[in-house]
């Protein structure tokens, strides 16, 4: 275990140094970003020079790029071109997509499997046929629209209903908060609720279809076709072996999709206009900060690839085929 | 020559089955923006293996499958619609008529917008724009993807790591992140939507890559293969000849999902701005334009999301009639 | 109380390049002293409550004198003296002989006014400030603006060292008692005030991501005030829902127009420039556009002052009404041959025999500018000339194209201050690159550089006027630009609160807020 787990780290590692290097090469060349400074007549020439010279635009590129890999070793993420460092805002943001991503996440694994599992037993019924095309549906729509229509309806409506502001689309949270726990707590959650539906919606479509076809192909093989012709009980033969087996396959899909919820976010939380990693990134492309997009992906990147990791060790534990290999 | 042989029974692709967690992050590729591949979704984990002279009991097969024939008619007709109806139409969609912000009447169906646009011709000419920009991210996407499948699977040296690798890359990082950078890149030509179409086909053609790899895989060591080399046969013909057309099955669905795939990307782009620019027009660019009066001006952000929606489910729905036609495995899911 | 902005803040020193914007002057406005800042009706106002007089002493060498309230102190004890005013002058003067802690040159957005000055000396115990200029400047008033604190920035330094709040120590109504980063600045009452106590005893400032969060936060009452730094139509209709408030777009100092670039061969004769002016309906224009936001808003005959400001007159009144035939006209007059495509062909130059076309380039991801583009394009098709558009980012189109002269027609805007020196920078001569870096347009004509050299050093602010309008008119005639429509603000605020006076200058809404307060009910 512990040689593949290093490997595999190893591995990743490799990725993220390419990655970087890349993305380091596209955003710097994307253009200039102190063109609108230079474009100030009364700005003096000295002042342009030394920004120049903090963020070391004069040298060449790969030079840029060796002083970010030095300074990134040293876990220090660097500077923005505003010059604040830009790791200790970088944890803030990513605790605060975290609610939007691990929400989504956990209720669309818990909606899609589960739904998929009935639509599976159900097969052909009026269930199956309307949980389908609910999911195509959902697939097949961008989540900003998803996340709009949410807004402009269902939260004014069950606002207006409740009589006062349960579902926020406005920001991460309210500006004036009590300290207290419990209220921030509260606070936390009708601010998320919207946006966690809204990301869910658009997640849950390729798990379910996926669960779904996983437990028919389970459902239809020989192996439970004897467990029922040995006269055990349906219960018993769905708990024990139906679900057992089908419902492994899906933990992958989860993994191989965190990127993906990670990209998703971002434009949920452009929506309903949260202050959090999606905002960083779209600033830091918009003004050409290389820094605060390679922190960006630095962060992300390693998320996923940590989890997927941790994915696949948790599926090469239950799968007992893997186990044994 | 002998005939290629039938379906590959029942065993499972080792690239596109069951997930193997050793080799890395595989498994299914190209996410969209928070969704898995179109893969996983309408399950096309079994390389069909369709034989040419099998061609038509592919084509019956689809022919029979109700809703997949009844989105193509659909597709068709909204793409008639753009071609031919923007031209029979009275407005163009740059054309600054007298009515401004008007909801549907008869003279303007779709209504008009502040500036005195007839929204008809816009969300014809915005869907016009998507499902070209769309067909333009299949192809490339298509002609990489098969390209770096084939010699990953029938060499497996370099292009092989390459092409793990660069999946990864793609699957770690996340694709919307990718695209924004690229788009931003060359900002003169951003507003072009070939431009963009482009930039989209270089990044999703991961997995039509990891099918045809895995298509090759399995069938380079079979006896049909052993025997054209035998009798003298050089690679490219191997290759074209006879180990692509087996996976032509998955390939067609892929692709074609990957244009429901492209549009949604395209829109998302749009949406936060870095995607198709004025004075061209996509459906994601006028949503993102309207998106503010989807209560005060419904039309304005209703009919192109409705039109968005509705061309992409029909995709969606070709695709997996295309995928049940290439498979018909009774015991995978019916739509 | 919460004002809603829709800027991050970099630091907290506004008068450097680094962190000057709108949104920060927002903030400032009850923290850091002024002498003089842009009241409601756009005119300069000094700050009584830190300044007892300020008066012109001598007009040769133009001499200025202040003086301090004695009572002024900074919210720390020390006294507000003229070591401040010593301090901001040299920060600000561009001369290198002065320099930022560790030797670093200071970081100023504009040295404008400073640079003119010989000597600025303290007497009477720090409280008489004497102003010595070399080079006369008629807008002294804009000078010492958002004073800041000498004693703090000469050890935390000036460029950076406001980065943190806590070193924003407070010469006004409030101080700033916390800030989180990107979400939050918190203002409280300063014990140390000498003047008249703020009703309120907060202001906080909430940081948007986007404007379209404004109208739902008013709705949620997180906030009670809103500015978004764009007005549109969709932020007017979403704000007309929400209950208890009062909202407006009065019309800004920030004026939309399009600009000739003179080193295209065509648009280098007059008669073309003209045409293209005749040909466009400026009014078709702002009703298609702005015109929904705001119905008061016309299309503008000056440059230099905008029709809010008193100083306004209608130097354009030829071009009021489009006329299609005087366009053609002119086109002829230039040399152009009406083809039977309906389009002009020039008979010489680089586009000879063929259909006459410009590229029109703005800022790109602006619904406003895309529509402004379609409604000239259209216009300028019926005329007969093609029109195709071009567009960049910002930061392409005013770090590159404009100050190389890549383009042939652009539509941007100039914010305008109540203090109009700063329009000299735009319409001198551009072969003096040093003083006319923002005439973009290649345009030079001597008469109008002399006009602006006037009336820049003229202290009398009628003759001044006269000398700007004098030189504005024959702008018209040249047409050097066509100057559009002024770009609506935005604001809206609880109808409870009182006292909230419309400031369209880049002073902002809180320039009163000290006055702010909620009605009894």
């Amino acid at each position: 275990m512990l040689p593949y787990i290093i490997r595999r780290l190893a591995i990743g590692a490799v990725v993220l140094v390419v990655a970087s290097f890349v993305v380091f090469l596209l955003v710097s060349l994307s253009g200039d970003p102190l063109a609108q400074l230079k474009a100030n007549p009364h700005i003096p020439p000295a002042v342009i020079a030394q920004r120049e010279r903090l963020l070391h635009l004069n040298e060449s590129i790969f030079a840029r790029y060796w002083i970010w890999v030095s300074h990134m070793f040293r876990g220090d993420f660097g500077n923005s071109i505003a010059g604040y460092p830009v790791g200790p805002i970088l944890w803030g943001k990513l605790g605060v997509t975290l609610r939007l991503v691990v929400g989504a996440t956990l209720l669309s694994v818990m909606f899609g499997v589960g739904l998929g599992v009935i639509s599976a037993r159900r097969q052909y019924s009026v269930v199956d046929y309307s949980a389908t095309f609910a999911s195509f549906v959902f697939f097949s729509t961008p989540v900003f629209v998803v996340g709009i229509l949410l807004k402009q309806f269902l939260a004014v409506r069950v606002n207006l209903a409740a009589g006062k502001t349960l579902l926020y689309t406005l920001g991460q949270q309210s500006a004036l908060l009590e300290p207290s726990f419990g209220s921030r707590l509260l606070d936390y959650t009708e601010h998320t609720i919207l946006p966690v539906i809204t990301l869910t919606l658009v997640t849950y479509p390729a798990w379910s279809r996926y669960q779904r076809a996983e437990m028919l192909d389970v459902q239809n093989s020989d192996y439970i076709r004897l467990a029922r012709a040995k006269g055990l009980s349906p219960r018993r033969v769905l708990v024990r072996h139906i679900l057992r087996n089908a419902l492994i396959p899906v933990v992958t899909v989860i993994g191989l999709d965190t990127a993906a919820i990670f990209g998703g976010a971002v434009v949920t939380e452009s929506v309903f206009g949260w202050n959090a990693m999606g905002q960083f990134l779209l600033t830091g492309i918009q003004q050409i900060d290389v820094n605060v997009v390679l922190a960006y992906l630095m962060l992300t990147a390693g998320i996923v690839i940590l989890f997927n990791l941790l994915v696949d060790i948790i599926y090469g534990y239950l799968d007992p085929r893997i186990r044994h290999a | 020559m002998p005939d290629n042989p039938g379906l590959l029974g029942g065993a499972t692709d080792p690239a596109t089955g069951a997930p193997a967690p050793s080799t890395g992050v595989g498994g299914s590729t190209a996410p969209v923006e928070a969704m898995p591949s179109p893969e996983s979704f309408v399950d096309t984990s079994v390389a069909a293996v369709a034989a040419r002279s099998q061609g038509r009991a592919i084509l019956r097969r689809f022919l029979r499958h109700r809703l997949a024939m009844a989105s193509l008619v659909l597709f068709v007709a909204i793409l008639l619609l753009d071609e031919i109806g923007s031209r029979l139409w009275p407005y163009t969609y740059s054309q600054l008529t007298d009515a401004l912000n008007s909801g549907p009447t008869g003279g303007h169906p779709f209504g008009t917008d502040g500036v005195g646009h007839d929204m008809f011709a816009q969300v014809m000419r915005a869907s016009l724009t998507s499902i070209e920009l769309s067909l333009v991210v299949a192809a490339v996407s298509m002609v990489i993807g098969v390209a770096i499948g084939a010699l990953a699977g029938y060499y497996r040296s370099w292009p092989e790591a390459f092409l793990m690798r660069f999946t990864d890359l793609i699957l770690t990082i996340p694709i919307l992140a990718i695209l924004l950078v690229l788009s931003r890149q060359a900002a003169r030509h951003a507003g072009s939507w070939l431009f963009i179409g482009l930039i989209i086909g270089f990044v999703i053609w991961t997995s039509v890559a990891r099918l045809v790899r895995g298509a090759l895989l399995s069938l380079r060591e079979r006896d049909f293969i052993e025997a054209a080399r035998a009798l003298g046969a050089g690679d490219g013909r191997i290759i074209l000849r006879h180990l692509l057309p087996n996976a032509v099955g998955p390939i067609i669905v892929n692709t074609t999902l990957s244009v429901a795939t492209a549009i949604l990307l395209e829109s998302t782009l749009s949406f936060l701005g870095l995607g198709v620019q004025p004075p061209q027009t996509s459906l994601g660019l006028l949503i993102s334009q309207n998106q503010g009066a989807a209560t005060t001006e419904w039309w304005l952000f209703a009919f192109p999301a409705i039109f968005l929606v509705v061309i992409v489910l029909c995709v969606n729905f070709i695709g997996d009639g295309l995928r049940d036609a290439f498979d018909p495995r009774q015991t995978r899911v019916r739509a | 109380m919460t004002f809603a902005i829709d800027e991050t803040i970099p630091g907290f020193n506004v008068n450097t390049s680094a962190d000057n914007e709108f949104v920060l002057q927002e903030v400032l406005n009850q923290v850091w002293p002024s002498a003089f800042f842009a009241n409601g009706d756009l005119k300069p106002q000094m700050n009584t409550d830190l300044l007892t007089s300020a008066k012109v002493t001598s007009t040769n060498p133009e001499t200025i004198v202040y003086q301090i309230n004695p009572k002024a102190v900074w919210s720390d004890g020390t006294p507000i003296n003229a070591d401040d005013f010593i301090y901001n002058w040299q920060a600000q003067s561009g001369n290198s002989a002065y320099t930022d802690v560790g030797g670093k040159p200071y970081d100023d957005v504009s040295t404008t006014g400073y640079a003119n000055i010989k000597s600025v000396t303290g007497s009477n115990n720090g409280d008489t400030v004497t102003v010595v200029f070399s080079t006369p400047f008629g807008d002294w008033q804009s000078l010492f603006g958002n004073i800041v604190p000498a004693h703090v920035a000469k050890t935390v330094g000036w460029n950076t060292g406001f980065n943190d709040y806590t070193k924003v120590i407070s010469g006004g109504p409030f101080v700033i008692s916390n800030y989180v980063k990107d979400q939050t600045v918190t203002e409280t009452a300063n014990p140390k005030w000498w003047g008249k106590k703020p009703v309120l005893d907060s202001l906080i400032f909430r940081i948007l991501s986007d404007d379209s969060a404004g109208p739902p936060g008013m709705q949620n009452k997180e906030i009670q005030i809103f500015n978004p730094s764009a007005a549109s139509l969709a932020t007017k209709q979403a704000l007309a829902q929400v209950p208890g408030i009062t909202s407006q777009a009065p019309a800004g100092l920030e004026f939309e127009h399009m600009d000739f670039s003179q080193t295209d061969p065509y648009l280098a004769k007059v008669q073309v420039r003209q045409a293209l002016a005749y040909a466009i309906d400026r009014q078709d224009l702002i009703n298609r556009t702005v015109g929904q936001l705001s119905s008061t808003i016309k299309p503008i005959g000056d440059r230099m002052f905008m029709p809010t400001q008193p100083q306004y007159v209608d130097n354009g009144t030829a071009y009021e009404k489009p006329d299609l035939a005087k366009a053609k006209s002119l086109m002829q007059a230039a040399g152009m041959k009406l083809g039977t495509d309906g389009y002009f062909q020039p008979t010489s130059g680089p586009q000879a025999g063929k259909d006459l076309t410009f590229t029109l380039s703005t800022t790109s991801g602006q619904a406003l500018r895309q529509s402004e583009e379609e409604v000239v394009q259209t216009d300028l098709q019926k005329l007969g000339v093609k029109v195709t558009i071009q567009n960049y980012t910002a930061s392409q189109l005013f770090g590159t194209i404009l100050p190389k002269g890549e383009y042939q027609l652009a539509i941007w805007a100039w914010v305008d201050t109540i203090f109009p020196s700063g329009n000299q920078p735009l319409y001198c001569s551009y072969t003096n690159s040093q003083a006319c870096g923002s005439n973009y347009d290649h345009y030079a004509n001597p008469q109008v550089d002399n006009l602006l050299n006037q009336a820049v050093a003229t202290v009398d602010p009628t003759q001044a006027t006269n000398l700007y309008n004098q030189a504005d008119k024959i702008l018209w005639t040249d047409m050097v630009s066509l100057p559009f429509f002024q770009r609506p603000s935005q604001i809206a605020w609880v109808t409870n609160l009182a006292n909230v006076v419309i400031n369209t200058s880049n002073q902002g809404y809180t320039w009163n807020a000290q006055e702010w307060g909620y009605k009894a009910s």
